[in-house]
């Protein structure tokens, strides 16, 4: 169970329920395919890299920012 | 063993580490520049983060990081006594700033349900220690921990705390997190941590240079410590120091260990570079005001161990004042009083 976590290589392990967002306190949702817990409020997103998640907020992804720089792609 | 020649002209910086203490005023005037924006203002800035994991990244993947363990490997055994001092079970359990997994290694199953091992280097994360103890890692950040309120039976920190620029707010944080009638366990480098090192610099600094920077930054006083916990909400406390000393052949060899451990200097006022001639002159005061009579020289580290527990009703409290029903001049006549006082219950 657990200790895979912790095993590089194995991602599909939900990461534990009691993670929440290091800003905010508040609970994250993890979102399996892009493999990242994300705090929807803040629309911060951290990352999962090899098992271990990465709750550094400053090596977190807004996921607000890459939306708007995507739409303005698309115009 | 190789040791490059050219790598004290590469990065000359010294050393270590450093705890805000409570003089808030006089550690404003003196922390530099705070070039990341995301911080509130009013929040201290000492350290380069950044640069810290930087550090401690590297030092990890060093090909023999076992090689710097041994300070860490000491205070962390010293720690897991502590845990086992107390006479319970912790089912969930946090490392932070655990480095390679400096405690759970001297820790048992039976003790520890589940470890969560947190540092701010994944290197070090995965690189960590063999323990029997079932372990989840994170990587966090010390100033921002990520997890819920009332989580954690215990936490234990061994020699991180001291490169967190907002003390109070991380004891609050670990408060926080910890469950009622949990504990905090912590070992931080107090005051005198390397003043052999930070003496010689000074002389040296000052005699070459014509004056001195801070290379060894200031720590916690002990005192404060106990106010900081107090602070943060934590009762029944214990503070205690205790010493290390270690011997080196000389200043250079202790610097370069110290880097290996992760330990350099990361203020943001740190002087980017020491001149050769100065890191001469400071290995010679070194050998002539601390030289032990074979030759190497000593390096202290004084570490402070801190116990704090988060308030359950079921704790002993002191009774409230004047609740007393027998005065204490009559303390000589106890056994006297004893049965009586059973008898009249």
């Amino acid at each position: 169970g657990v200790a895979a976590l912790a095993d590089p290589g194995k991602k599909t392990e939900e990461p534990p329920r009691f993670l929440v967002c290091p800003l905010s306190k508040k609970p994250l949702r993890y979102e399996a395919s892009t493999n990242e817990l994300i705090n929807e409020e803040l629309g911060i997103a951290y990352p999962i890299i090899d098992g271990i998640p990465n709750m550094i907020p400053q090596a977190a992804r807004m996921t607000r920012q890459s939306k708007k720089q995507e739409e303005v792609e698309q115009r | 063993m190789q040791r490059p020649a050219g790598l004290w002209r590469l990065c000359p910086r010294p050393w270590a580490a450093r705890v805000p203490a409570e003089n808030l005023g006089r550690r404003e005037v003196t922390s530099g520049v705070s070039p990341r924006g995301s911080t509130s203002p009013r929040t201290l800035n000492i350290f380069d983060r950044d640069l810290k994991r930087k550090q401690k990244n590297w030092a990890a993947r060093q090909p023999e990081p076992t090689k710097f363990d041994y300070l860490k490997e000491e205070v962390g055994s010293r720690i897991a006594d502590r845990v086992y001092d107390i006479p319970r079970n912790f089912p969930l359990a946090l490392d932070l700033g655990c480095g390679r997994g400096y405690i759970a290694q001297y820790l048992n199953k039976e003790t520890i349900g589940k470890f969560f091992q947190a540092d701010i280097a994944e290197n070090a994360l995965k690189n960590s220690l063999e323990t029997e103890i079932p372990t989840v890692s994170v990587l966090a950040d010390e100033e921002f921990l990520p997890f819920r309120e009332n989580t954690f039976d215990l936490v234990v920190s061994s020699l991180s705390l001291h490169w967190v620029n907002d003390l109070p707010r991380a004891l609050e944080q670990i408060h926080y997190i910890l469950k009622p009638d949990g504990v905090f366990i912590g070992a931080m480098f107090g005051g005198d941590t390397l003043y052999e090192l930070r003496c010689s610099l000074q002389l040296a600094e000052t005699e070459r240079e014509g004056g001195f920077s801070p290379h060894i930054s200031p720590f916690t006083a002990v005192n404060d410590l106990g106010h900081l916990l107090g602070r943060a909400g934590f009762n029944t406390l214990t503070v205690d120091t205790d010493e290390i000393q270690v011997n080196y052949p000389g200043m250079f060899e202790l610097m370069e260990d110290l880097q290996g451990m992760g330990e350099s200097n990361c203020s943001w006022n740190r002087k980017a570079l020491l001149h050769r001639d100065t890191m001469l002159a400071a290995a010679a005061v070194y050998r002539e005001m601390y030289r032990n009579e074979d030759g190497s020289v000593p390096a202290t580290y004084q570490i402070y161990y801190m116990i704090g527990w988060k308030y359950h009703e079921s704790q002993a409290r002191p009774a409230e004042r004047g609740s007393a029903t027998v005065s204490f001049g009559e303390l000589g006549k106890i056994n006297n009083l004893m049965p009586q006082g059973k008898k009249s219950q």
